[in-house]
């Protein structure tokens, strides 16, 4: 998995999240429904922030867009000049999948499980593979 | 002859029947869900490693969470058969089987 299929599985991670919240709430809207999604406020608290943060990445991703098409590589040199375009995959799509795993582990296990590690090593390998790719790829290392 | 449960009243609609059941047996409604998600996981599973050899198991999860959830919605219309605690428990479910879905693609894989 490279950075590029990685970065777009942590955005399609937020839309499908997105979609699946969305179609249940207004499921409930349009069949009058007297079990509603909108109700928990959790649920309907991650809708609005993964909103968010994928509101963040297409704000973002104009900025770094220009930051790649402009990175100058030295002659005899495999080092891009500027770490800038890797900036967007750890700050911005990432917050996604962090608030998703949360709220959902949340949901499926309960606040007081001791099985509360397994979100945290989760994010915490979803964060070290990204810094290692970036560091692999500003090396000119294979993934 | 006497019964332990409320027999299910067979005038007032076939909705009416299942909300009585789920009234006798509150666990009927999130067993079923769970039977719905194990027949299409399980099975989808097991076709696919007869035809190919092997099985995308990500994606069957993905398939099964999508079909209890619609499943869950349907009964979600009718007051009665489904907590909202259940409605969550699988949207959160079907949430993680993405997760994991998406993060389990191979490179030459979108």
């Amino acid at each position: 998995m490279g950075q590029i299929q990685l970065t777009i599985s942590l955005v399609l991670i937020g839309l499908f999240t997105i979609a699946i919240i969305g179609f249940a709430i207004n499921f409930a809207i349009d069949n009058s429904a007297p079990i509603s999604l909108a109700d928990d406020p959790e649920l309907s608290g991650l809708y609005t922030n993964a909103n968010q943060n994928l509101s963040d990445f297409n704000d973002k991703t104009g900025d770094q867009y220009s930051s790649i098409i402009n990175t100058t590589i030295n002659p005899g040199s495999d080092i891009p000049q500027s770490a800038a375009p890797f900036a967007i995959t750890p700050l911005s799509a990432i917050g996604v999948v962090i608030n998703i795993m949360q709220v959902a582990y949340t949901k499926i296990f309960g606040t007081g499980s001791g099985f509360g590690i397994f979100v945290t090593a989760f994010i915490a390998v979803i964060v070290f593979m990204i810094g290692l790719f970036v560091y692999k790829t500003l090396r000119g290392l294979p993934d | 002859m006497a019964y332990l449960y409320n027999l299910p009243n067979n005038t007032s609609g076939m909705d009416q029947i299942l909300v009585d059941t789920v009234t006798a047996v509150p666990s009927f409604a999130p067993l079923l869900l769970v039977f719905v998600f194990f027949v299409v996981f399980l099975g989808g599973i097991g076709r696919q490693k007869l035809r190919t050899g092997t099985a995308d198991y990500s994606m069957w999860c993905v398939i099964a969470s999508l079909s209890t959830f619609m499943i869950t919605l349907i009964m979600s219309t009718i007051s009665g058969i489904i907590r909202l605690d259940v409605l969550v428990i699988v949207t959160a479910v079907t949430i993680m089987s993405g997760v994991w879905f998406f993060l389990d693609r191979k490179p030459q894989e979108v």
